[in-house]
């Protein structure tokens, strides 16, 4: 079984969104514009939030990359009428538990992720997700000659989300190489963070990066109470 | 659809055989296979290509992604020591600025000759030889009219070698004017080190291995260079050894830095010399000080007590100068109570981080523009650089250092051969003082600033010391990024300007030429990194991709000296290239190849960096030491030869000293580490007086000391301090035209794609204020509209105003967006580095 997960470690971030610029870079995420950005429609599949709690002088803040959680039990997943958005199984061949199609084989790992060309665009998963990280595309995906070629553009209407770069996953895989930090594939944002902030693998693997940062500290994951069981973890 | 348009049938086939549909996985729905079959081109011709970042002068080694000829990804590269594979988010938003929409496409030449920010330049496409040649003409004739001197060059970004092709030109050409713009960057901190140490430089810092950081307001988590290595090192300063590190950031605001640091410490604008001052009173007075650096009593285990004076010959020095007179004259009554007082940090507060930072070593006491940017700023950092020394981490074990040069090969030809009548004249008639710079630096006003680039307008304007009548800038935009801009803006009308931003920046409106540099990820280009690792690294930009009709600005002015004919021309004939420039460069690395095995400049372009570790100086127990190739066991002795000649038929006896320690690390009179400055007292009489005129406390001129900071607008009852930080987004103010790093501008406020006045929630409820309220911020010299939004952690006589936007040009992205601090900000420097007071500005703030 294998389920891709990715550890975050809040002590080491610094707080740069360089991990939020390289997945716009990779994932070639559609850039706003001053308009765009008025009307709320910036696309940041990684984002970088602060919270400052307190005011002057008795006041302290934290600084929180956040991106897709890839849940065990994806609400958005449940709600999709139209089957775009799934699970991919954990192991080869496997089904996904929350899709009747037996899709995505060749990349396993338990992601969650969109099948454009299905979506329609209803955002019942926008509104199901309670980590705010899907996004609504408005326009049709101008081409821009910085564009990922490994990455499919995207058409108006639809709905898209962090793939925990699985164009990388796959290419690896095709290629026959480990993935996983730290010497293997990892998401671009992973890749990118100066701070080594991220570490990306296999939670099912004990002997992972993972699975070993995860046993070393204290850990959790966001809104844990909802029952979403996120594959994404955060350290203090 | 869309997606289908492209498509080729054939392609799709082909990669849906060969790599099979289980490895293409993402869907089955015929679309999306189209899709990625549409990006996947059939015949795929990718590379990665060594470059070196330059969005902000750290020299980060990059590798780009090229695809079917279109580069598509920016990554750190992992040989090159201060990328470690990684970047900033700038280093990743390259690519937007490489394709951006609104480049300069190809030279241009101004039809309209009036000039102004609502003037249309009318530009008019010309080919290269025509503004050469036309440009060439000019240069000639203001030279033959004996003017030569009133051509000006100025430059900004100055990346490896292009500062040695602006020397050369404008020492062969006969002009003083060889300009740049440290002066509104950071002077202030490397003009500390050189009164105190005899280094000009930035410091290298040992990271790594240090235990303790007090740093006076150097946002290293946004902007002190060179980012990229400065995140890396935090994070491993947290996580990445057994013993975690102490971050404390004195900072006027409350910034990324302040609140990923351990703990930060609020001070009152331009005190941080006060502050450090108190430290330094504490380290003394406690007897925490090192005494392997600094020596001891000759009573043992006597103390400094406060408000009693010492006698010199009580107290033994070893590697420092001037202590008891620093004690006597500055630091005996400069109680932490004292410092308490001036910079609002409690003073049992003020004791405890002195005895943390005394006794938890490796210590570095760092900082940049927060401290420096004030008119004391360049006094507050001689105290701040003196605790280093007080602590002995002047090149000790995670310690301060300074950066070490790559070992270039010297160029086959020597400029100062080909010098003419006018070109040694122009030389020789600076030197004598009898000819100045048009900024006056290095005039008895200012003998040891390297640049006075704010104040060039106002000179021009009146004539004093004479007027410009041409200006090259390079990677510089005097005509927004200097305090109060409108000078620049009302002086250069009269002006003919040369302009080489690839972007329409603001002083391309008033161009008579732009000639559109390229990009750097288009050109071969040397850089010789920001100081940080104290060993030498050289990274080297290969082109990936080239667009346009643009030039390598360096290929430009060798090409135009070569054009401009008399020993000029011969010499750039002789010359060549600027390529050519590198493969000379790249020759020194055969002698010395570096740790990555680039030993020529093949090996260099393919591997994009060359480096050799480690730093070769360690200050040990008492000892300098040199590196023998195996550990740090060569001590660097004072020797002396005594050598018996035979002179006029005679024998005379000369003794030849070696100080390997003052001739290459403490580089003053003294060999030692100076807490009485023989820089400053070495200058002349008259320099002294002028010095002395701007002081507050004229007597202490010589020493580290707390300058009381001087405020524009202060008198006139202007009750708030702007400060106008720079964002980890921000490229130096070349960012405003990219996306990627706009939409997420503000990290810490949350706010994209607009500039904004951050204020305290108590001061904007009793301003009346809310959260997005558009405000007018106002100084002596102007107001400026802008959003207003609550910061809950700053001080509440902060207003932080960031700079970065307010552009009125510079592309489509940029134009028209947020508002400039500098419109607002009154044009003062500090004395003796000239470093710009960007942060003495006060101001009001009220609701629009």
């Amino acid at each position: 079984m294998v389920r891709y997960g990715m550890v975050i470690d809040l002590d080491r971030c610094v707080g740069c969104a360089a991990c939020a610029v390289a997945c716009k870079a990779e994932n070639s995420v559609t850039s706003s514009t001053p308009s765009d950005y008025k009307k709320r429609r910036l696309m940041e599949w990684n984002r970088v939030i602060t919270v400052i709690k307190g005011k002057y002088p008795n006041v302290s803040g934290s600084i929180m990359p956040l991106i897709c959680n890839h849940c065990e039990n994806p609400p958005c997943v449940k709600v999709c009428p139209v089957d775009a958005t799934y699970k991919t199984p954990n192991e080869s061949g496997g089904a996904s538990i929350y899709s009747t199609v037996k899709e995505g084989e060749g990349v396993v790992g338990g992601l969650v992720l969109q099948r454009y060309e299905r979506c329609i665009g209803c955002k019942y998963c926008m509104v199901a997700c309670p980590y705010q990280q899907r996004f609504f595309n408005f326009y049709e995906q101008e081409e821009k000659d910085y564009h990922n070629p490994d990455v499919p553009r995207r058409i108006s209407g639809i709905v898209e989300k962090c793939t925990f770069c699985v164009h990388r996953l796959k290419k690896a895989i095709a290629e026959g190489k480990k993935i996983g930090s730290p010497d293997g594939v990892e998401p671009a944002c992973t890749q990118a963070c100066p701070a080594k902030t991220r570490t990306f693998g296999d939670l099912d693997d004990p002997d992972s990066e993972v699975s070993k940062l995860l046993r070393s500290r204290r850990n959790y994951q966001l809104r844990a109470d909802l029952g979403t069981n996120p594959q994404v973890y955060y350290l203090d | 659809m869309v997606l289908d348009l492209k498509m080729k049938r054939r392609s799709f086939i082909k990669i849906a055989g060969v790599a099979g549909a289980a490895t293409l996985g993402f869907g089955f729905g015929g679309t999306v296979i189209k899709a990625l079959a549409q990006g996947t081109e059939s015949v795929r011709d990718e590379k990665w290509v060594s470059s070196v970042c330059i969005q902000c002068p750290a020299g980060c080694g990059t590798k780009v992604r090229v695809v079917n000829g279109k580069a598509v990804k920016i990554e750190g590269n992992p040989d090159h020591p201060y990328s470690n594979g990684k970047l900033c988010p700038k280093g990743y938003a390259g690519l937007q600025l490489l394709y951006d929409v609104d480049r300069v496409k190809s030279p241009m030449k101004r039809t309209n000759p009036n000039k102004g920010q609502n003037e249309d330049p009318k530009f008019m496409e010309v080919s290269w030889d025509e503004a050469l040649n036309d440009i060439a003409a000019r240069l000639n004739k203001i030279r033959n009219e004996g003017k030569s001197h009133t051509v000006a060059f100025l430059s900004g970004r100055n990346r490896g070698s292009a500062g040695a092709v602006w020397t050369t030109f404008t020492k062969l050409y006969g002009t003083p004017n060889n300009l740049g713009h440290s002066s509104i960057c950071a002077d202030a901190s490397k003009k500390a080190r050189l009164v105190l140490d005899g280094t000009d430089d930035y410091a290298a810092y040992d990271w790594e291995n240090c235990n303790y950081v007090l740093n006076f307001g150097g946002a290293t988590l946004e902007a002190w260079r060179p980012t990229n290595l400065m995140l890396q090192r935090w994070a491993h300063m947290r996580r990445g050894r057994p013993v975690r590190a102490k971050q404390v950031m004195v900072d006027t605001r409350f910034s990324t830095t302040a609140i990923k640091a351990d703990e930060w410490l609020p001070v009152k604008p331009g005190t941080d010399g006060a502050l450090a001052l108190g430290i330094s009173h504490v380290i003394l007075t406690e007897g925490l000080w090192d005494r392997s650096f600094v020596g001891d009593f000759k009573t043992p285990g006597r103390k400094f007590i406060i408000g009693e004076t010492v006698a010199n010959e009580d107290f033994e020095e070893k590697w420092t100068f001037g202590l008891i007179d620093y004690w006597n004259n500055v630091l005996t009554n400069f109680t932490p109570a004292k410092a308490s007082e001036i910079t609002g940090i409690p003073d049992e507060q003020i004791i405890r981080i002195a005895k943390e930072f005394a006794t938890t070593k490796p210590a570095i006491a760092a900082g940049e523009r927060g401290a420096g940017a004030h008119t004391n700023g360049t006094y507050n950092h001689m105290v701040i650089h003196a605790l280093n020394a007080l602590v002995g981490s002047m090149f000790a074990f995670g310690g301060v250092m300074y950066q070490i040069g790559a070992p270039y090969a010297s160029l086959p030809l020597k400029d100062d051969d080909y010098m003419d009548d006018i070109a040694k004249k122009v030389d020789k008639d600076f030197k004598a003082h009898t000819l100045a710079r048009i900024d006056k630096a290095k005039s008895d006003e200012w003998p040891i600033a390297s640049n006075v680039y704010q104040n060039i307008p106002d000179h021009h304007a009146k004539g004093e010391p004479y007027k410009l009548s041409m200006m090259f800038t390079y990677y510089t935009n005097p005509l927004f990024s200097m305090p109060n801009p409108q000078r620049a803006r009302e002086a250069f009308k009269d002006v003919f300007i040369i302009e080489t931003s690839s972007y329409l920046s603001e002083t391309a409106l008033y161009a008579d030429y732009i000639l559109p540099d390229t990009y750097y990820l288009e050109r071969w280009h040397d850089d010789k990194v920001y100081p940080s690792t104290g060993y030498p690294v050289a990274g080297l930009r290969v082109p990936a991709v080239k667009l346009y009709d643009t030039r390598n600005s360096m290929e430009v002015i060798i090409d135009l000296g070569k054009r401009m004919g008399g020993k000029i021309g011969e010499f750039y004939g002789a010359l060549g290239s600027f390529e050519n420039m590198l493969h000379s460069f790249a020759k020194g690395f055969e002698k010395t190849p570096g740790d990555n095995g680039v030993n020529s400049f093949d090996s260099w372009a393919e591997k994009g960096s060359w480096y050799k570790k480690p730093y070769i100086y360690r200050f040990s127990n008492g000892k300098f030491y040199e590196w023998d190739g195996i550990g740090y066991n060569k001590e660097m002795k004072k020797t002396e030869e005594e050598k018996e000649e035979l002179k006029d038929g005679k024998k005379v006896k000369t003794i030849t000293v070696k100080d390997p320690v003052k001739d290459k690390l403490l580089k003053t009179k003294s060999g030692k580490f100076e807490f009485r400055s023989s820089k400053l007292e070495g200058f002349t009489d008259k320099q002294k007086e002028i010095l002395k005129s701007e002081l507050k406390s004229p007597e202490l001129y010589a020493y580290p000391h707390y300058e009381e900071p001087h405020f524009a607008g202060k008198e006139e009852g202007y009750p708030l301090y702007m400060s106008s930080p720079k964002m980890i987004t921000h490229a130096e103010g070349r960012g405003a035209n990219v996306q990627w790093l706009q939409e997420r501008f503000g990290v810490v406020v949350g706010r994209g794609w607009t500039s904004w006045v951050e204020l305290n929630p108590d001061k904007a409820e009793e301003l009346g204020i809310k959260n997005g309220d558009e405000v007018w911020v106002e100084s002596p010299i102007g107001k400026i509209k802008v959003m207003a939004v609550i910061n809950p952690g700053n001080p509440p006589w902060m207003v932080v105003f960031p700079f970065e936007h307010g552009h009125w040009n510079y592309g489509r992205y940029a134009k028209g967006l947020g508002a400039n601090p500098n419109e607002i900000m009154v044009n003062l420097s500090a004395v003796i580095s000239a470093q710009s007071a960007t942060n003495a500005t006060m101001v009001k703030v009220y609701k629009a």
